[in-house]
């Protein structure tokens, strides 16, 4: 019983030895940060790359870890700060893509509907894990993309 | 009638021990694998490193992901902990005398905020060779086995899933081909240590699902295993630690229309520690108990860290 002791003393110490170097140390964001944006030049959360307009949203409902979110954004002329749609016709609505890419990987779809002239809301906004993403916003030949960490 | 002496036993018991050491070594280093929020579903190849003909193990794991760390290593926790089962099934048998052939699979459950998602998780299939095989007792030199490693993607990636929760990624998802080797040592018929080192790469792939229409290119991944194990009567304590590191997952993509969404991903970083009690019963049947906890050791990135508890019965034939 003695031997058997001293042999777990021995392998209780071998482990801390081995190991304890090894240790993590947990790097936890500050509390409250909860969503934290990188975008914001000249006032636009984000900006279409070749047609330069501004796309600006505001949260309804800020998405959480198990409920879906939604949005309201807005199109404006870089220029004019007039309301643009942006899409050519009403029909077509631009989409609005939730990406993170440090994984390589989308969310569920987001629904996008016009409110008005240059006026859309997006739902069913969820972020399915913690982490950077990125809210693409989309036509046929246009992108712009707002940075964000979750 | 064959006269086994008790030191005979005694070294044919350890050597299985090592065996079932090896086993867990190599899980560990794969749970890790596939801990980058794909819900731990890839398989194991269960190889010999003792003096058996065939094993076949069986193991029930359930685990909890309440920590979230993103790609520059800060942490986060989840309010909502999701809830990871696996079963994985292993199977290896020796021919030739020093060559031996492996497969295994995993079946995945997830669940979270009520819903949940079950099926199979990636498989794998290993050829191995004894390298450094144990004819006589050598104070300080190991007894090795070298493998090819082949992981087939029967399990959805994260990149694939449709589920809002990503409930339905079982695997890492991609073909990858790798080479390792497991080294094992006994020290005064009391001690045991087991090294296990890995390498692999993985392979692009075309996806198209509701979120992205483009393709996949993962890269390089490594795995480095190290345990000991403390050994009395027919039961063993044993610990270990496993580092993996995984290649971004750079992806090129159009979403259904439009211009290019590309994105060059980052690394993923992971160490798992685990400590298991093995139990023997007769020679053919084992038993292990693990605690396994990514959240202990090295400086993760990219990762969901899970905590577990799993039971494994292994049944092995000696040669």
């Amino acid at each position: 019983m003695k031997t058997l002791a001293r042999q777990f003393r021995i392998f209780t110490a071998l482990v801390f030895l081995a190991f304890g170097p090894a240790c993590a140390r947990s790097n936890y964001a500050p509390p409250g940060s909860g969503i934290t944006s990188k975008a914001g030049a000249n006032g636009c959360t984000a900006e279409f790359t070749n047609s330069r307009t501004c796309v600006r949203m505001q949260w309804e409902v800020m998405p959480t870890e198990t409920t879906f979110g939604s949005f309201v954004f807005t199109a404006t002329d870089a220029n004019t700060a007039l309301l643009v749609d942006l899409t050519a016709t009403q029909a077509e609505l631009p989409k609005v893509v939730l990406w993170m890419p440090s994984m390589g990987h989308g969310s569920s779809p987001v629904k996008v509907e016009r409110l008005g002239l240059g006026v859309y809301r997006a739902t069913k906004v969820f972020f399915n894990m913690k982490g950077d993403w990125e809210i693409r916003f989309q036509t046929a030949d246009d992108k712009a993309t707002y940075a964000l960490d979750i | 009638m064959r006269w086994i002496s008790k030191s005979q036993v005694r070294s044919t018991t350890l050597s299985i021990f090592i065996s079932v050491a090896s086993l867990f070594s190599t899980l560990s280093n794969h749970q890790a694998l596939a801990a980058a929020c794909c819900g731990g579903g890839v398989a194991v190849p269960g190889i010999i490193v003792g003096d058996e003909k065939a094993a076949f193990s069986a193991e029930v794991e359930n685990s909890q992901i309440r920590t979230d760390v993103n790609s520059v290593g800060v942490w986060s926790d989840r309010s909502d902990a999701e809830l990871l089962s696996n079963i994985r099934l292993n199977a290896a048998h020796i021919f030739l005398d020093r060559f031996q052939l492996g497969v295994g699979t995993t079946i995945v459950r997830r669940e979270r905020a009520g819903q949940e998602s079950a099926g199979i998780g990636d498989s794998a299939a290993h050829i191995g060779y004894e390298i450094l095989p144990e004819f006589e007792y050598s104070s300080w030199r190991p007894r090795g086995v070298s493998y090819l490693s082949l992981t087939v993607p029967t399990g959805r990636s994260a990149q694939e899933s449709e589920n809002d929760f990503l409930l339905d990624a079982r695997g890492r998802g991609f073909w990858a081909v790798g080479i390792g080797t497991t080294l094992t040592k006994n020290f005064f018929g009391k001690w045991d240590t087991v090294v296990s080192i890995e390498g692999h790469r993985s392979f692009s792939k075309r996806v198209s699902n509701r979120s992205l229409d483009g393709e996949l290119s993962p890269g390089w991944g490594a795995h480095l295993g190290l345990s000991g194990g403390w050994n009395f009567g027919d039961t063993r304590l044993g610990t270990g630690i496993s580092w993996s590191y995984e290649d971004a997952v750079r992806s090129e993509s159009n979403w259904v229309v439009g211009p290019s969404l590309s994105s060059t991903g980052a690394p993923m970083r992971i160490a798992t520690g685990s400590v298991s009690v093995s139990h023997m019963f007769g020679e053919e049947w084992s038993a292990s108990l693990s605690y396994t906890d990514q959240t202990l050791f090295g400086a993760p990135a990219n990762s969901s860290l899970a905590r577990g508890l799993s039971l494994a019965l292994r049944h092995q034939i000696a040669r």
